[in-house]
């Protein structure tokens, strides 16, 4: 395989487990807890800037570029505090936009509260460099090892793979644990849960700020492979691009949101990128976005619980007797 | 009242939406292991009192004592920490959660319910749940639910709902129970089932007060009733003598 060939799969790759990253952080918050982030492409850009410059250095102050913060943190350092100012971020911003009991409410706040950070972002030039953003950001533990491009490629596949695995596992405890029903339950009807003795606004806030984590280190992933990190890759649009992935996927079921994220953020995109383009410039873009609501209005129409739906959690009928109650569990 | 404990004391109780007075100076006391029949036309204001004393709403006046504790205004979770669990008068079942699942939602100092207990794993939380699932079964042999375990609780009939409904609420070890019209849709050969069952609830020492519009029910369940009409208490005592009072023949025919 040549050498552009093999870039191109990593390239592939790479986006794949960072868009599963993001996808899992989504569908922990809204998929299986009803929280409806409409924020969430901010968490990712925040991951990506804090690991942007906790890796380029201190800032030189000269007109390539100004940012904040500025510091050479030896890896993994810079993803973990990327997840850590993602947590922050939405304990910040859950404060004042959680209202489980008020869900329309809080998607609009949310919203807002996303384009504006993306316009402040944009128009101050001190924090991330403003609207030119962040470049260069070099990839981890590359210099010590003196690989050429594909190598260090093929490195930094197994490590987004190594991440991926780990926020797997993370995932998939709690969406399979006593606290992931309960969490289902608040989906379903915080009210009612609330009656049971439930904080509802306090688990809430543990969503937010773990899935905030979560799509922080999917940002830090990804600008340490693309080397840079502008507005322009965090526009609002991106958010329901991965609304549509965890849809389409499967809501509430980790390894469908996985097939999501490869579909419709990877397939999709791809297969896009191969048509010729005609016309004005973005018109391609503009059908992409098109096709793309027409495939969620025809899953919400047709099959609303995604390609993978959430699976049912079997306990079997159980003994009649009460005698020796060994129950069978359902999956995992 | 008459030397009983009681569970639940609610002095002047008000609240008011937008002028409307729902509930207007209502005052009662709920003996303990009883079931106290909460009856009166629509509109009366019971089921808005079963919500404030649940801390589903915030008074605008008066004061809820429950067992000798000043719990006026405190939200819901926290009235239902300490003991008293709502059913509400909608179906409010967990849709996507099966039967069995609702009901283990609701059990109390569950293990594994916060993110640090479930990254444990299931090592951890599997032996407790086991515990959990049996005391389901059980209730859900009593309730003659077993075949419905493992289906969506959402997918159930209308009747079927409201049993999962007070099911649930009894999982959570409650000393209190609000019941607002439990029995709603529920068919009539089960309604006297689950009567029975209510009267063995009472009889382990559960306190239950219950809003029900039909009156067979009240008649074979509740020790005692409380009539409200337009926010206030109207009369209470045993069902036989409310049937005497005229004031509330009075506006139950008018209501």
């Amino acid at each position: 395989m040549s050498a552009a060939y093999q870039y191109y799969l990593i390239t592939l790759l790479v986006y794949f487990g960072v868009n599963t990253i993001a996808c899992w952080a989504l569908n922990l918050q809204y998929g299986v807890s009803g929280v409806l982030n409409f924020a969430f492409i901010l968490f990712q850009a925040t991951g990506a800037y804090v690991a942007g410059v906790l890796t380029l250095g201190p800032s030189s102050g000269s007109s390539y570029q100004q940012y904040i913060l500025g510091a050479h943190l030896p890896f993994p350092l810079p993803w973990i505090a990327a997840a850590a100012a993602g947590a922050l971020l939405a304990y910040l911003i859950g404060s004042f936009a959680l209202r489980p009991e008020r869900r329309d409410y809080q998607a609009m706040v949310m919203l807002v509260v996303s384009i504006i950070a993306a316009s402040l972002v944009a128009s101050q030039a001190g924090w991330f460099n403003g609207n030119n953003g962040l470049a260069s950001v070099p990839k981890p533990l590359i210099a010590s090892q003196n690989l050429n491009l594909v190598e260090s490629g093929w490195f930094y596949v197994g490590l987004t793979a190594a991440t991926m695995l780990v926020v797997y596992f993370f995932v998939h405890r709690i969406t399979g644990s006593p606290w992931g029903r309960r969490l289902r339950a608040m989906r379903e009807n915080p009210e009612a849960l609330e009656s049971l003795g439930v904080n509802i606004k306090a688990e809430s806030m543990k969503v937010y700020v773990t899935g905030g984590a979560m799509a922080a280190l999917s940002g830090a992933v990804l600008i340490q492979f693309i080397g840079a990190w502008a507005p322009g890759s965090w526009d609002t649009a991106e958010t329901f691009l991965y609304f549509t992935a965890v849809i389409i996927g499967g809501s509430g079921n980790n390894l469908g949101v996985m097939v999501g994220a490869f579909l419709v953020l990877g397939l999709f995109q791809e297969v896009l990128r191969y048509l010729p383009s005609f016309s004005y410039t973005g018109l391609t873009e503009a059908i992409q976005f098109i096709s793309l609501g027409l495939l969620i209005l025809a899953f919400l129409w047709w099959r609303p619980g995604g390609l993978l739906p959430e699976r049912k959690r079997r306990f079997g009928p159980g003994p009649t007797r009460s005698v020796d109650p060994t129950p069978a569990e359902g999956g995992r | 009242m008459n030397g009983v404990a009681s569970v639940l004391q609610v002095k002047d109780l008000r609240i008011e939406f937008d002028g409307v007075h729902a509930v207007d100076g209502a005052s009662f006391e709920i003996p303990a292991g009883t079931i106290t029949g909460l009856i009166g036309p629509n509109g009366a204001g019971k089921s808005t009192a079963l919500k404030l004393i649940a801390g589903a709403l915030r008074p605008t006046g008066g004061q809820i004592v429950y067992m000798g504790e000043d719990i006026t205004g405190r939200s819901a979770h926290a009235v239902a920490r300490l003991g008293v669990m709502r059913t509400f008068q909608l179906s409010s079942e967990f849709a996507r959660l099966t039967v069995m699942e609702n009901l283990l939602v609701a059990a109390p100092d569950q293990r594994a319910s916060t993110l640090g207990g479930a990254l444990r794993g299931k090592r951890y939380w599997r032996g407790q749940q086991g515990e959990l699932v049996d005391r389901a079964r059980l209730l859900l042999e009593e309730f003659q639910m077993s075949h419905a375990t493992d289906e969506y609780a959402g997918e159930l009939s209308g009747g079927q709902k409201r049993l999962v409904e007070i099911m649930r609420a009894l999982m959570a070890r409650p000393q209190l129970l609000l019941l607002d019209e439990p029995l709603a849709g529920v068919n009539p050969t089960l309604r006297l089932i689950v009567e029975e069952h209510l009267l063995r609830v009472r009889d382990t020492g559960i306190t239950m007060v219950m809003v029900e519009h039909e009156l067979g029910t009240v008649e074979r369940c509740c020790d005692s009733v409380i009539v409200m009409a337009q926010g206030k208490v109207l009369n209470s005592g045993s069902m036989a003598e409310m049937r005497e009072s005229k004031e509330v023949v009075d506006a139950y025919l008018v209501g």
